[in-house]
């Protein structure tokens, strides 16, 4: 790898020690807890404090641990390639990696989250069944299906004008459709697993959780598949357009755009909230 | 919103049926809703996954909820279509009138006076 690659990796990988550090200190994880409870909207009563506080500090505790092991996975796999030196674009698949390991990391930890119900307590139960879609807006969802599409088509069309295609690029497609189906398949399971409640509030507390660790599983395609676009985006404007900086600029900018326009669409559409307004809409209202 | 009293002399398999067919009955579960397969919500509540079977099958020789092989247990899409959107509507209004904060006895007297109109 380059230097520039190097930094890159080192630095994520600096991020995710200081979030595994912070996951440990009580003051840490009492503050980010509450600003959970913040961006989902929901009033953290006492009675859960305890609880919710140990959920998202597992939740970003296996988020952090999956990012470090993902940015180190891929450096090492990175500089097992004699190229490696030569590619402009490795940090693209680093970043890419550490947020593939950060949705393993986070899946993980949400298949270990266990409640035990005291055997004497009354227990609660929705009536109707859940899907993907009740916690994941259509926007995320439909999100990174479009934009792993999009890198597919892109990498099709790279191979198929005879660009250049670089090992960074195969790894970052390939990355990015096994973190979709990651995504698909493991989130299923997820919501699929039991929500033992011995008080709404359990419930609506352990969906929030849910939301949250199916929303941060969502972000690896999205992030991979928009890195493949912009890697064989520019692999196919340097062999179409070599002569012409204007494509090459006008390419970047609607590059730019197309991000601005979906990261201000997210923002606007309030995903972290999304689970409330289909399963809890009395508490979204 | 289901909820399993382990105290309650009434029996889970009938603390079970009874609640469903009461959230049947009164729209809160609409026509068409799918149900939780019997492990999940056996899982959910902590009884055994017999008993959730048992309630199924009961609730579905009571017509309420119909099996559609594989893909699962849902409310049945029968009765009287204009009794379901009267219920609809009546949902709907109470919706509003909670997001408007209004008293809820006010809310009744203002309907049944529309009623009589």
């Amino acid at each position: 790898m380059n230097p520039s690659a190097w930094t890159v990796a080192a630095l994520i990988a600096a991020v995710g020690i200081v979030m595994i550090a912070r996951t440990f200190q009580p003051v840490s994880r009492t503050a980010q807890a509450e600003s959970f409870a913040r961006s989902v909207g929901l009033a953290l009563p006492d009675s859960l404090r305890p609880v919710v506080t140990e959920r998202v500090a597992l939740r970003r505790r296996g988020g952090a641990i999956g990012l470090v092991a993902g940015i180190a996975t891929t450096s090492f796999l990175l500089s097992m390639d004699p190229a490696s030196s030569q590619y402009f674009a490795s940090p693209f698949l680093l970043i890419g990696g550490a947020f593939a390991g950060l949705a393993v990391g986070v899946a993980v930890s949400a298949a270990r989250a266990s409640a035990p119900l005291h055997p004497d307590s009354v227990k609660y139960a929705r009536p109707s069944a859940v899907r993907l879609d009740d916690y994941v807006a259509p926007l995320e969802r439909a999100g990174g299906r479009i934009v792993i599409g999009l890198a597919v088509a892109a990498v099709i069309a790279a191979i198929v004008v005879g660009a250049p295609i670089s090992g960074v690029l195969i790894g970052l497609v390939t990355l990015g459709v096994a973190s979709l189906l990651f995504f698909e398949i493991a989130g299923r399971r997820i919501v699929d697993r039991a929500q033992p409640a011995q008080a709404p509030e359990d419930l609506t507390w352990d969906d929030a959780v849910r939301a949250s660790v199916l929303r941060d599983m969502v972000t690896a395609p999205i992030i991979l598949g928009a890195d493949t676009v912009v890697v064989a985006g520019g692999a196919l404007v340097d062999h179409l357009f070599a002569d012409s900086e204007l494509a090459r600029i006008g390419i970047v900018v609607a590059c730019v755009a197309a991000a601005i326009a979906l990261a201000s669409a997210s923002l606007t559409s309030s995903p972290q909230r999304y689970f409330l307004t289909r399963l809890w809409p009395k508490a979204a209202a | 919103m289901i909820t399993l009293d382990p105290r309650s002399p009434v029996p889970p398999f009938e603390q079970l049926r009874l609640q469903l067919l009461e959230q049947v009955a009164s729209g809160e579960l609409p026509a068409g809703s799918r149900l939780p397969t019997v492990r999940r919500l056996a899982e959910d509540l902590g009884i055994a996954p017999n008993t959730v079977a048992r309630t199924y099958r009961e609730l579905e020789a009571d017509g309420a909820i119909e099996t559609r092989g594989r893909h699962g247990s849902f409310v049945t899409t029968g009765g009287d279509a204009a009794e379901q959107q009267g219920q609809r509507a009546a949902r709907e209004f109470a919706e509003r009138i909670r997001q408007l904060k209004l008293p809820a006895d006010d809310a009744l007297a203002w309907a049944a006076a529309a009623l009589k109109d």
